[in-house]
């Protein structure tokens, strides 16, 4: 009852005009930043962080809580439409997404984006506000062992579970892992593969390898694979009744957005972990247990809705060890900590006691930023599907300036620029071979996590590998793992097994 | 632009999928080369910094060379010209010290537009005027990003 009391308290303090508005004008601010490539939520939120230092405490949080969750809508657009992730959790959303936008469905996708993270930042917000501090809690639970097992885990089903040839799909998981060992990883601090190039000591950046493998590579095969928008009978399909789901499709997304709500939630309190790993695994999980998870990545709006809940139950629950405990779960909550810090407040255990005000706030301010995003980003709809009627004489040469400029605005850099060309060309060539491009850009964004606990959690041991089994979580992550290589080979047998057996019975 | 993420492909040119596994070969090895030599596989007290670079590496060239040994060879059709995009806008990106970033960009699509797509010059210069004035206000004046201003446009600003 203290909690709900408390909560009612917040929702006192942060419905006034003056809040609403701010929540409104972060809300569409964060669509806008997180549409564009290139451009995330810790973006947004250091861009817009300034301006809120004039304003009350309270009022400023609500507007970038809200911008936050604008920048998770918003990432998923771009992703959909035009099949450039504009962060690294929307390389899942694009899976599903932009397939559904060429089967003339770029509607649907994005109202089931926007119903699925309202739904998923629904679930993570509620289980932040009723569970916050024991979240935090077990999130410590998760030390370099288990964060360890758990990133191997989503790097080991990554192979398996994207692209029709699991073969190619594990060789392209490794180029992931091998391009993350370049520059000065911070397990080791020692540079490799930069042969001697300063632009590399830092490693390679993710949004010009994602703008350039999606993006760019996408451009080169428009050039020959033209889809003429108005022969493919889209322009019939794209108004807002044809984007709305049917009560089937609604239905079917539910029970998804609310499982990836709770799982997405559940690793996104986990430090470091972040919302690539929520949304990943929100998207694992529904290809294992999904009524048509066979179907998933050929353009299904359950995909669509598993990672984007995913996604942002994972962005709502990376607030919870950052309140409690003073412990950043993501890079946005990171720059809000020191937003934080500059208004004069102390994240930890104390600040529940000292600025209950404050959090409460800040809590209630999280189901209006919601709320506000969802219908700010269920208004656009309509103009946005339009640009899937643009022709591509038209498209080729924008989506090839937004991707030049996007790669170049992430860090002013003309290597950048050159490197997204290469990596497009690159991509191109290896999907023409049928090697799949999603596994390799996310193992490239979970190795650095996963190389730095390994060696966190064996520097602890000594070097004794035994710590992976001594903890019960890092060994029942280590047993699954195990599952999930052998399930396929087992499978594979079993069929072998079968398959001849029938053929000596029919002989 | 994933495998998944493609309309059923047709069978083109046999030879560029070994070329690419080949390519993945090389790379996995050197990757594991440099990794057993000069970054060191095992410390004292756990994997080294070369760990990784041999593991993924070798992992990458023994799945690589089974691929190759298997023979199964699948490859969408590809041309030339998929590449026109990549060899223009490599251009663009050259001649950006000369016009900076805003102005190589919108001459881009106007070129692009008129010469290869064979669109007329007015919706060209339109169209490209419009993407030129977008990327100027959303990334250098609300974003306040740096672009590179050019030789040409120095004496402007």
């Amino acid at each position: 009852m203290d909690i709900l009391q408390s909560l009612m308290q917040g929702f006192a303090t942060s419905l006034t005009f003056s809040n609403i508005l701010a929540a409104l004008v972060g809300a569409g601010l964060g669509i806008i930043v997180g549409a564009i490539p290139g451009l995330g939520s810790v973006t947004g939120i250091a861009l817009l962080l300034p301006l809120t230092f004039q304003m009350d405490p309270i009022t400023g949080i609500i507007m970038l809580g809200a911008l936050y969750y604008g920048c998770m809508y918003g990432g998923s657009y771009s992703a959909i439409l035009l099949n450039i992730p504009g962060d690294a959790p929307a390389v899942v959303t694009s899976l599903d997404g932009y397939p559904l936008s060429q089967q003339g469905h770029g509607g649907k996708a994005l109202f089931t984006a926007n119903i699925s993270s309202f739904i998923g930042g629904t679930v993570g917000i509620i289980m932040l506000t009723f569970m916050g501090p024991i979240l935090a809690h077990v999130g410590l639970m998760f030390g370099p062992a288990e964060v360890a097992a758990l990133i191997l885990l989503a790097l080991c089903s990554i192979g398996w579970l994207l692209g029709d040839n699991p073969l190619k799909g594990l060789i392209s998981t490794f180029i992931g892992v091998m391009l993350a060992t370049i520059g000065i990883g911070t397990a080791f601090g020692q540079p490799r593969f930069t042969f001697d190039s300063m632009y590399l000591l830092n490693g390679i950046s993710f949004i010009p390898l994602v703008i350039g493998m999606f993006g760019f590579s996408q451009v080169l095969v428009m050039m020959v694979n033209r889809v003429d928008p108005s022969a493919k009978g889209l322009s019939g399909r794209l108004g807002l009744k044809e984007s709305l789901l049917d009560r089937k499709e609604a239905l079917s997304i539910l029970p998804v957005s609310l499982r990836s709500g709770v799982l997405g939630n559940l690793v996104g309190i986990l430090p470091g972990a972040g919302a690539t790993t929520g949304s990943f695994l929100s998207y694992v999980l529904e290809k294992k247990v999904g009524r048509n998870g066979d179907e998933l990545g050929k353009g299904r709006i359950q995909g669509v809705a598993a990672s984007e809940a995913g996604n942002n139950a994972a962005a709502a629950g990376s607030f919870a060890p950052l309140l409690s405990l003073g412990i950043p779960g993501s890079g946005t909550a990171a720059v809000l900590l020191g937003g934080l810090m500059m208004w004069g407040l102390q994240p930890g255990p104390l600040l529940f006691q000292n600025n209950p005000d404050f959090v409460w706030g800040l809590i209630s301010s999280m189901y209006l930023g919601n709320v506000m995003a969802v219908l700010a980003a269920l208004a656009i709809i309509p103009f946005l599907v339009k640009l899937l009627l643009i022709p591509a004489s038209i498209m080729i040469p924008v989506i090839a300036v937004v991707c030049v400029v996007g790669s170049y605005s992430v860090n002013n850099s003309m290597f950048d620029v050159w490197f997204m060309l290469g990596a497009g060309v690159v991509a191109f060539f290896m999907t023409a071979a049928r090697y799949p491009i999603a596994p390799l850009l996310l193992a490239f964004v979970l190795t650095p996590r996963l190389e730095t606990s390994l060696r966190q959690a064996l520097d602890i041991s000594r070097g004794d590998p035994m710590i992976f089994l001594r903890s019960p979580i890092a060994a029942t992550l280590l047993t699954l793992i195990l599952l999930f290589v052998l399930y396929p080979l087992a499978k594979r047998l079993f069929m072998t097994v079968r398959r001849r057996g029938h053929k000596a019975a029919a002989e | 632009m994933s495998s998944v993420n493609q309309e059923p492909a047709h069978e083109g040119r046999s030879w560029l999928s070994p070329l690419v596994t080949l390519g993945i070969i090389v790379m996995g090895l050197a990757w594991a080369g440099f990794g057993w030599w000069k970054y060191g596989v095992w410390m004292h007290n756990g994997p080294g910094a070369g760990f990784f670079p041999v593991v993924m590496g070798l992992g990458a060239a023994l799945l690589g060379s089974y691929e190759l040994l298997r023979r199964r060879f699948e490859t969408d059709r590809v041309s030339w010209r998929n590449l026109w995009p990549a060899v223009a806008m490599g251009l663009a990106i050259a001649s950006i010290p000369l016009f900076g970033m805003v102005l190589a960009m919108t001459l881009f699509i106007v070129l692009w537009m008129a010469l290869i797509e064979r669109q007329s010059w007015l919706k060209s210069v339109a169209i490209g005027a419009c993407a030129g004035g977008a990327i100027y206000l959303l990334f250098g004046m609300w974003l306040m990003v740096a672009f590179p201003e050019g030789a040409l446009m120095a004496p402007f600003t």
